[in-house]
């Protein structure tokens, strides 16, 4: 009897470790904009994945900062920022986080800047408006777990 | 054998075994490998006109030589002269003889090469007594005869007569000495000699012809095949140019304004006519190309033989009834209800047929029988037209091959398809045959392999499932945002012209750059790539528009459906593709299956949470009143930068909380601001207002 219960336990325990395998860094999401409304949506729509903690940096400068005190999975970096373009920035950001995800936010669905985005080392890039489809698309395509 | 001793195998050289083969050997030693009679006639003419110039050459020298010697003669040795004036006048004869072909120039030149022999060994031995240049002469004299080859038959001959005879002038003369007699030895030696090297000649010249005559043939095919190639170039310029002069020509009228108004919807459905057979045309000629080059790959797939027969009658019985004729499907059942099949391809086959079969039948109907006895599946195509002489029945399957040019001309057609579909049934693992009487009719048959899948039954009738594959093409209705990407507008508008049809709301690009833009602002439920189009083509689109991580399913329109390329585009990152031009049961079936779930599906809104969806709005629209002091100041101090600004930011929000009218004017404002055009002031002052004046109530 005794045998049986502990394979059970390990069983589960396996199940557990599986799925915060799969949800991994689901509570290690940055957001870089300007807007705090735009801001507050795209992490509510990211809260529809589970995804839990969201931290949100105004500028690229303080992104750098939290994520030099803090590893996070994926950053949403808009390229529209108050006296700044955080395309040209994205570079330095990524050497200070090198195994984060970024993907490229913009009002603007130009190839060119999707393009240059992939180039200076993007994994994903996202138009506005936000909606669920496309994060979950993108999502999707960076093999970060979803809901359900 | 094998427990035999090593020893008594080696014991004897000439074994059993190695006996058989020398026997053997010996045997396709002396056996020459024959050619066909013709063949062999070639052989002989072929030979001939190789030995030709060299016997030309020996008797010319030959008479040049005796001609100087009988001249020297008559100054030196008078008593020559005569023997040599008779050899001279023989070897004249000879040529004439030759020259005037009463006699074969093989006989001349064994005539001439006895008469030398002996002529030289009367010479030399009885005249001036040098025997020694008798046999060097004589062997150069057979040498020249090897040289010809006229074949080892006449070689052996001539190479053993002459021997006999010189033994025989010896015997004769008394003359049996050892010198006579080394003479003679030497002579038979010599004999055989040639007549090894003449067999072993003879093997290679008969080698050397084959080669020839096969190289010939390649060169005679070849000659073929470009002569049926530029016949095809010809008669397809002739085709295609007839139809196109006709576009041309009404095109003109109407375009020089010198037609009746009443005329012009006449010209026009003339051009439309024509640009119609000039599609199917070119279509064929695709078609007969890809036959030739091998390249037609059958996609199987499971399919309904009653909804394949449903496709084909909507599209044939309208033309039959047209022109009066009854169109009549016979299923004799027991028939599969499900086969595995390229439908596309068995379909191109039977609206050809059928096609064929109204073409040329002015009374009566048209009866297609559909049978199944394993392993075949056959369709007979019945028409009661003007049927098929036995005279142009063989030339109906072969391209452009219509009876006679007037057919072309009163019933139209390429000529191409059955040609076509004779080659597609070869493919499908069949055939195509037919039997005609002229006036009574034609009756087409195809027969193709039966393949079915595993889960096939046999069924009794047909009504049923037809009816509903029937309703469901007729009453295929979607809802969903779709968008098309195709370069070519006319294209775009009938694609499009379909799409909306069935209820879809359609966005449209031009190419590859645009369509990407649209699909990364908007979400839609489908989208329809063209493969080939300028500035960014369907390939590059897909991939890129995965790379930025978008899921959005993405079916190519491409004309090209061979295997490998639908591997390419699925491995670019295409969801499904769609062969061009569009047809319609396989656009439901892509429709079907990618926007069905859509209907289950809970839209953006539902999927988000209304309340929370409505809180946003709410915040939104208070940030932007909250903003609008800022605004009129901006425009009062014209600071277009700074409002351009501003129109990008509200634009990108807006667009988020589904204000469209407001993203819609922001955007227009951010682009007069980024241009400078001046009325960027009024449009500021329009948003200001469509601000002022929304709010979440009036929204909803």
């Amino acid at each position: 009897v005794e045998t049986k219960k502990e394979v059970s336990i390990v069983s589960k325990e396996t199940l557990k470790q599986q799925k915060k395998d799969s949800q991994l860094g689901l509570e290690d999401v940055l957001i870089i904009d300007d807007d705090p409304l735009l801001r507050d949506f795209l992490a509510s729509l990211l809260r529809k994945f589970s995804i839990q903690s969201i931290t949100h940096a105004g500028s690229t400068n303080r992104a750098c900062e939290l994520m030099e005190r803090q590893h996070f999975q994926l950053v949403f970096l808009d390229i529209q920022l108050k006296n700044e373009n955080g395309l040209e920035n994205l570079p330095k950001m990524i050497k200070v986080s090198p195994d984060s995800d970024f993907v490229v936010v913009s009002a603007l669905s130009s190839i060119e800047n999707a393009q240059m985005a992939m180039q200076r080392g993007a994994r994903g890039f996202i138009a506005k408006p936000f909606t669920i489809k496309k994060l979950e698309g993108l999502l999707n395509t960076l093999n970060i777990a979803t809901r359900g | 054998m094998d427990n035999a001793p090593p020893s008594a195998r080696t014991s004897s050289f000439l074994s059993r075994s190695r006996w058989a083969w020398l026997v053997q050997s010996s045997k396709t030693f002396f056996q020459f490998e024959h050619f066909s009679e013709l063949n062999e006639k070639r052989y002989h003419q072929f030979v001939y006109q190789q030995a030709f110039p060299i016997f030309r050459f020996t008797l010319c020298m030959g008479g040049l030589f005796t001609l100087l010697l009988t001249i020297m003669s008559f100054v030196n040795d008078a008593q020559m002269s005569t023997a040599r004036i008779l050899y001279a006048l023989s070897w004249l004869l000879l040529v004439v003889l030759g020259l005037t072909r009463l006699v074969s120039m093989y006989w001349v030149f064994s005539i001439y090469l006895v008469l030398s022999a002996v002529f030289f060994v009367y010479y030399r031995y009885f005249q001036i007594d040098q025997p020694i240049y008798i046999v060097p002469t004589i062997v150069l004299l057979l040498m020249g005869l090897l040289v010809a080859r006229p074949g080892a038959k006449l070689c052996t001959f001539l190479g053993f007569l002459i021997p006999i005879l010189v033994s025989a002038i010896f015997v004769i003369s008394g003359e049996l000495n050892p010198l006579t007699a080394h003479i003679q030895l030497m002579l038979w030696f010599t004999a055989f000699v040639v007549m090894f090297a003449a067999i072993i000649s003879e093997h290679g010249t008969r080698a050397m012809f084959k080669n020839h005559l096969q190289l010939q043939q390649a060169r005679q095919k070849e000659l073929e095949v470009g002569k049926a190639k530029s016949e095809f170039l010809a008669s397809m310029s002739h085709e295609i140019r007839t139809p196109l002069t006709a576009v041309i020509g009404y095109a003109q009228s109407i375009l020089e304004d010198d037609m009746p108004a009443d005329k012009i919807e006449s010209a026009v459905q003339r051009i439309k006519y024509n640009g119609d057979h000039l599609l199917s045309l070119v279509n064929d000629i695709l078609d007969v190309a890809k036959i030739e080059q091998g390249k037609i790959e059958l996609l199987e797939e499971e399919t309904s033989l009653f909804t394949l027969m449903q496709e084909v009658s909507y599209i044939m019985e309208p033309l039959a009834n047209r022109k009066g004729l009854q169109f009549v499907i016979d299923f004799q059942f027991p028939l599969p209800d499900k086969i595995l099949i390229d439908r596309m391809r068995l379909r191109q086959i039977l609206v050809n047929l059928i096609g064929n079969g109204i073409k040329f039948t002015e009374k009566g109907d048209i009866r297609i029988h559909i049978s199944a006895d394993e392993p075949w599946l056959r369709f007979d195509v019945i028409d009661s037209g003007i049927g098929i002489d036995s005279l142009n029945a063989q030339k109906i399957f072969k391209s452009f091959g219509q009876a006679s040019a007037e057919i072309t001309h009163q019933f139209g057609g390429t000529g191409l398809g059955l040609h076509i579909s004779k080659k597609l049934a070869n493919l499908m693992g069949g055939d195509l045959t037919f039997t005609s009487k002229a006036k009574v009719g034609s009756t087409f048959t195809v027969m193709i392999e039966l393949k079915t899948p595993p889960s096939m039954q046999w069924t009794q009738h047909a009504e049923q499932q037809a009816h509903q594959d029937d309703k469901r093409l007729l009453q295929a209705a979607f809802s969903g945002h779709v968008l098309l990407a195709d370069d070519v507008e006319d294209n775009r508008l009938l694609i499009s012209s379909i799409l909306r049809r069935m209820g879809l709301t359609l966005d449209l690009a031009e190419n590859g750059r645009e369509a990407i833009e649209k699909a990364l602002i908007t979400d839609y439920d489908l989208i329809f790539m063209d493969i080939q189009m300028p500035e960014m083509d369907g390939m590059q689109a897909v991939s890129q528009l995965r790379s930025f991580g978008n899921l959005t399913t993405v079916v190519a329109l491409t004309a090209n459906v061979m295997k490998q390329e639908v591997k390419q585009y699925l491995s670019a990152g295409f969801n499904a593709h769609l062969g061009k031009p569009i047809d319609r049961p396989s656009l439901i079936r892509v429709l079907e299956r990618y926007l069905s779930q859509q209907q289950g599906e809970l839209s953006e809104h539902e999927l988000y949470g209304q309340q929370e969806f409505l809180q946003f709005q709410q915040r939104f629209i208070n940030n932007l009143h909250n903003s609008l002091n800022e605004l009129k100041q901006l425009i009062i101090q014209r600071e277009m930068v700074e409002l351009g600004n501003q129109a990008h930011a509200i634009r990108g929000s807006a667009a988020s909380f589904e204000f469209t009218d407001i993203a819609e004017l922001a955007m227009q404002l951010e682009k007069a601001c980024s241009a400078g055009e001046p009325q960027f002031i009024s449009l500021a002052n329009k948003l200001v207002k469509l601000i002022e004046n929304t709010s979440t109530d009036s929204h909803n």
